[in-house]
């Protein structure tokens, strides 16, 4: 069974210049033990499946259609009530940016000991636990970054101070969102490496966000391919980087790998720019920036092509 | 930081001073003193008064006696009142003002935190529309008139409490309501648009991913942060509520100092308007003071640099 | 620091909630008033400036005074000299020399009540040190003004004597017919000697030091709050009195006041607003006493073209004064067609305003277009800018706009108002800068003199200084007379020539209204001193 699952999941936000499709009808499923990565360029929703799963959406005045299933949960009916001891206990979660997903006007300390609220502890023995985890993620002085406020700490540290928050409780799901973007690269790899170690060591699955599909690679089995908030391709992660059957997916690749796409071309670069969201297009979304398109794709939306091994994508040309 | 706060308060004394400067002069300067009445005096009579209370010297030495006295804390005879001196007449009569002003403080902040909060978790929903409706027109309606207002529908429709006077708890209800209208709209305002923009911060999703409740996310994470502009507004609603205070006194007859500040211009009486002015200077530098030492508690960064406010990230 | 606002917030709504309960737990709700008991709340208004006798200024301070002091004699309701300290007294045939007889009184700490405290209490008032305004009021004593002025150190020489502990002997410069009714008055109330020396300053603000003799004592005095007095049981005529308490309160918002009114919290009191008057009255919630008042125009003859008799006439023809106290006034006011104001006495039961009559027209207008023509402003062409001072009270305002308007309309005269706050005004007044200024006069006793006396040409309230000698004459006159039919016949002929010359224009009598519940009884509203004599009120429900 699955451990998280999206069955035709559409996303809408009541922004002020009206409703915006954020999600359009994605579905797919992350098994127990399984590393899934969701790229994309910024803009294409990726987010928003971490936030819709982990049913962190109350920021935003939003409206949901489908399914979520977490651990035998429908997310969608679920009440505060249930919805509470999921985040935290069963669902960590990790953000793109680590200075902004600590309060800065809060010690390091204090922000730590709520992780473990939902665990009933004595205040001492909390606080021992905390600062063993900190050690665990790998901060030299945890009594003395205690207490400290997250400007007087560095990025990486901060980090890693998200990361033992998101993992206090043990959960049976990570999500994270961009977890290296904002970090140095050297920070970057030790932060990986952390994620990798504690994943053995503490057994989670793994919903990644990212457009770095170096870190992709390195990290996942299976991906999805998410455009103007349709997956328009998933599978397992060598079928996807190394057949990859949509003409988006293809030049993500080529952008990672920085390889110029013809002779004394520039660095590539994929022409255009994501459809505003709000616009309703028939027809391919990626339609007006792909390179290969013809009449059909413009008319048409094209079904999803199984490719066999779970490798799907949505394209005319097979 | 502790050179910071001397400075402060050698600041706040300068201010003082000035003020006190300003205020004689100008006092001096309106026509008509202290005992100009209509029923005329003998001369012999006018300058008995005169040396009683000094204005028979120059001007110079009236305001050097004067500063004397005040840096003694003495701030003379009231000139309209024979036999009070001000400081009797502070001692009276401010308790009565500070416990109204206290209240209404307490009042318009918690009520101002409440409508606010409830509001920016109700975002665009009816109550927050209504809120914002209410807010709105709170901040129209000047107090004299809400004062009737409040009046009329619950003294003379409802007959629910007293009209005026003060000394009994129902008799504080409407004047403290009338006070506490405004700076508690402005609060409301301020604070639930402080809201709405920390709630979209990452650290309210991180603080949910965390699987905190709404209660624990708001009081400890929201609160401390959204606070700091209503902390900083205290100041200025101090001098809201002070001179909110000289009306609302005089509408419910409460014996209060804003009274006797009013009065003590119509009457000339120097002493008493000068040392009402001292007081609620001194009370004014003292608040905001205080307000800045709340501040540099709150804020973790403000150590850094004092007074300027936390930049969001 | 780290669950700090947490707790903080905790503590301020504890704290909230805790003071709340303090201040609700340590008084009961409002007014519960048994029906039956003796006690009346009365609306003073303001905070009295003081209680001093010597030093009091105003209506207000004296109708607190009244209550805790008595003089030689307190007016009957009629407002006729009644014994009070003194049981009788004689006037000697020139009118010169008074011998009171005081009864057998005692001040409300027990000792008995003096000719020398009489003695002390009046030459206390004249003493320059004391710094007592309305030591005027006894100016009519033998050497008193001069005492008063300074010009004589020795207080013996002033002409008051006590004769042994009960006889007070009282000799005047001048016959006074007054002179009787005036020892009613707080300036002549006679103080406690021990207490006001040992407290100088501030004897007269707490119910300890403050010893009186009057039908009531001061049982505590809360600042802009209320005055409690409770009857006095010590008084000489003690079983008169039926009010055990009077709680004076201190509203000074009309609106407030008639909502506490209508509240039930205050039972009478002189504060309302006019606009409610009409309402007011009509329900028997109101009433409109008597009062010892004029407003008028004052002229200033330094100025042109106000020197001329006829210009000052013809405006004071032009002005439709029952409008004025019809729709300004609402009612609380006479048209004024002379100067002296209804209810002043005349020889014997006569009234002065009866006797005299009116003396003009009002809205006279053609008479006023006539005269201004005959002055060389016809139509009022050529008639300079002219200014007019009033106050800035609300009231005193409309009633300068209303006339200006009058003035335009009837005599084609552009009126600019002036207005200033009441200091600056009598700044302005006494420094003569000004055209035409608004005046308002109350008596201090109950004579045409009052009133007559401040146009006399070396008078301080002549602003406009007009002088005429005839006038003059006629008071000096009637000020040296000993023959009250001959005093009254020079003073009307004063008033005759004053509204001949018209320095001052006279526009209305100002009445009193004044807010009562119908089941307060006796309380009597004399038209000059007091606003109201509690000595006789009680409640009947």
């Amino acid at each position: 069974m699955a451990l998280l699952e999206f069955d035709q999941v559409s996303l809408f936000l009541d922004l002020l210049k009206g409703r915006v499709k954020i999600l359009n009808r994605v579905s797919f499923a992350l098994r127990a033990g399984e590393n899934v990565a969701v790229v994309g360029e910024s803009g294409s929703g990726k987010s928003f499946i971490g936030l819709t799963a982990a049913g962190l959406l109350q920021g935003y005045r939003a409206r949901v259609e489908g399914a979520v299933c977490f651990d035998g949960l429908n997310m969608l009916f679920a009440t505060e009530k249930e919805m509470r001891p999921v985040r935290g206990k069963k669902i960590g979660y990790i953000f793109q940016n680590p200075v902004a997903a600590l309060n800065p006007m809060l010690t390091i300390g204090f922000q730590v000991l709520e992780a473990f609220g939902g665990l009933r502890l004595s205040r001492s023995r909390a606080r021992a636990r905390a600062l063993e985890l900190l050690a665990v993620t790998g901060i030299d002085e945890p009594e003395r970054v205690w207490k400290l406020y997250p400007h007087q700490i560095s990025s990486g540290v901060c980090q890693r101070v998200v990361i033992a928050m998101a993992l206090a409780l043990h959960p049976k799901l990570l999500i994270a969102d961009e977890p290296t973007a904002l970090l140095d690269v050297t920070v970057k790899i030790q932060v990986l490496d952390l994620l990798e170690r504690l994943q053995q060591e503490m057994g989670y699955s793994c919903l990644l966000i990212s457009h770095d599909l170096g870190v992709v690679s390195a990290f996942c089995d299976r991906v999805l391919v998410l455009y103007a908030g349709e997956i328009v391709e998933q599978g397992p992660l060598d079928r996807v980087f190394d057949h990859a059957g949509h003409p988006y997916t293809r030049k993500l690749l080529q952008c990672a790998a920085g390889l110029p796409e013809q002779d004394g071309g520039d660095l590539p670069f994929i022409p255009g720019e994501p459809p505003e969201p709000h616009l309703v297009s028939t027809g391919c979304s990626f339609a007006p920036r792909c390179p290969e398109t013809v009449e059909k794709c413009l008319v048409q939306a094209p079904p999803p092509v199984d490719n066999g091994k779970g490798h799907v994508f949505r394209c005319w040309h097979k | 930081m502790a050179v910071l706060l001397i400075k402060r308060f050698v600041y706040g004394l300068l201010v003082i001073y000035l003020v006190v400067t300003a205020t004689f002069f100008i006092m001096r300067a309106i026509p008509g003193g202290p005992f100009t009445a209509e029923k005329k005096v003998s001369p012999a009579v006018a300058r008995s008064i005169e040396e009683k209370y000094g204005l028979n010297q120059p001007l110079g030495v009236q305001y050097l006696n004067y500063l004397n006295r005040v840096a003694r804390l003495d701030l003379g005879l009231s000139m309209k009142y024979p036999g009070r001196t001000v400081n009797e007449l502070i001692g009276e009569s401010f308790p009565v003002s500070a416990l109204l002003g206290l209240l209404a403080l307490m009042v318009s902040v918690a009520a101002g935190l409440i409508m606010g909060a409830f509001a920016a978790l109700r975002y665009q929903r009816w109550p927050d529309l209504a809120i914002l409706a209410t807010v709105t027109l709170c901040l129209c309606v000047p107090n004299f008139a809400l004062a009737s207002l409040l009046v009329y529908i619950f003294s003379l429709k409802l007959k629910w409490l007293p009209a005026a006077m003060w000394g009994s708890p129902l008799q504080a209800v409407l004047p403290v309501l009338a006070l506490s209208a405004l700076p508690a709209a402005f609060i409301a305002r301020l604070f639930r648009a402080e809201m709405i923009d920390v709630l979209g911060k990452d650290f309210i999703k991180m603080a949910r991913a965390k699987g905190l409740s709404d209660m624990r996310l708001i009081a400890c994470h929201v609160l401390k942060i959204a606070v700091i502009p209503v902390l900083s507004y205290l100041g200025p609603l101090a001098t809201e509520l002070l001179t909110g205070i000289f009306i609302v006194e005089k509408i419910f007859a409460i014996p209060g100092l804003g009274q006797y500040y009013l009065n003590s211009i119509i009457n000339r009486d120097y002493s008493v308007t000068l040392g009402i002015t001292i007081f609620y200077i001194a009370l004014l530098v003292a608040f905001n003071l205080l307000v800045d030492l709340a501040y540099l508690f709150l804020n973790p960064r403000a150590g850094l640099e004092w007074g300027e406010q936390y930049e969001r990230a | 620091m780290e669950k700090g606002l947490f707790y903080l917030l905790k503590r301020f709504i504890l704290l909230t909630i805790l003071l709340s309960v303090f201040f609700w737990a340590g008084c009961s709700g409002f007014q519960d008033k048994n029906s039956t008991e003796q006690v009346l709340t009365y609306n003073l208004a303001v905070d009295p400036e003081t209680l001093d006798p010597a030093l009091s200024t105003g209506i207000i301070e004296q109708t607190v005074e009244n209550t805790l002091f008595e003089g030689l004699v307190r007016l009957d309701p009629e407002g006729k000299p009644a014994p009070g300290m003194a049981e009788r007294w004689e006037v000697s045939a020139d009118g010169l020399k008074y011998t009171f007889y005081l009864r057998e009184a005692r001040w409300s700490n027990g000792e008995p009540v003096t000719a020398e405290d009489f003695v002390y209490a009046w030459r206390r008032v004249l003493a320059p040190e004391t710094g007592s305004s309305y030591s005027y009021q006894l100016h009519y004593l033998k050497n008193a003004r001069q005492f008063n002025e300074g010009k004589i150190k020795e207080a013996g020489l002033v002409g008051v004597k006590a004769l042994g502990g009960k006889v007070l002997e009282v000799e005047l410069e001048q016959p006074v017919p007054y002179f009787l009714s005036l020892t009613a008055f707080p300036t002549l109330f006679p103080v406690y000697r021990e207490t006001v020396e040992k407290n100088k300053t501030t004897w007269a603000s707490l119910p300890d030091t403050l010893v009186g003799n009057g039908p009531f004592k001061l049982a505590a005095w809360e600042h802009n709050s209320k005055i409690t007095l409770v009857k006095n049981p010590g008084y000489w005529d003690r079983n008169t009195v039926k009010l055990e308490k009077i709680v004076m309160t201190m509203v000074d918002n009309p609106n407030t006041a008639l909502a506490m009114f209508e509240n039930g919290q205050i039972d009478m009191g002189g504060n309302l607003p006019l606009g409610e008057l009409a309402r007011l009255v009509q329900e028997g919630k109101a009433r409109i006493g008597p009062e010892l008042s004029v407003d008028y125009f004052m002229f200033n003859l330094k100025r042109k073209p106000f020197d001329d008799q006829k210009v000052r006439k013809a405006l004071a023809l032009a002005i439709d004064r029952s409008v004025i106290a019809k729709e300004i006034k609402k009612g609380a006011a006479i048209p004024a067609l002379a100067f002296v104001p209804p209810g002043v006495a005349d020889t014997g039961e006569a009234d002065f305003r009866k006797t005299g009559g009116d003396y003009l027209k009002d809205n006279d207008v053609e008479s006023a277009r006539l005269l201004l023509a005959e002055a060389g402003y016809p139509g009022g062409k050529g008639f300079p800018r002219m200014e007019l001072l009033t106050t800035n009270n609300q009231n005193v305002k409309m009633v300068a706009q209303a006339v200006a308007e009058m003035w335009r309309k009837n005599l084609g005269i552009n009126v600019v108002l002036r207005e200033q706050e009441w200091k600056a005004y009598l700044d302005s007044l006494d420094k003569g800068d000004f055209q035409v200024a608004w005046g308002g006069w109350n008596g201090d006793y109950s004579d045409p003199m009052t009133f007559l006396d401040l146009w006399l040409g070396a008078s301080p309230y002549n602003y406009g200084k007009w002088v005429d000698h005839k006038y003059d004459e006629l008071i000096s006159s009637a000020r040296n007379t000993s023959d009250n039919r001959q005093r009254m016949a020079d003073l009307h002929l004063a008033e005759r020539v004053l509204m001949e010359e018209m320095p001052v224009a006279p526009l209305y009598f100002p009445m009193r209204p004044y807010l009562e519940k119908s089941y307060v009884k006796n309380a009597v509203h004399p038209n000059f001193a007091f606003d109201v004599e509690f000595k006789w009120a009680y409640i009947a429900r």
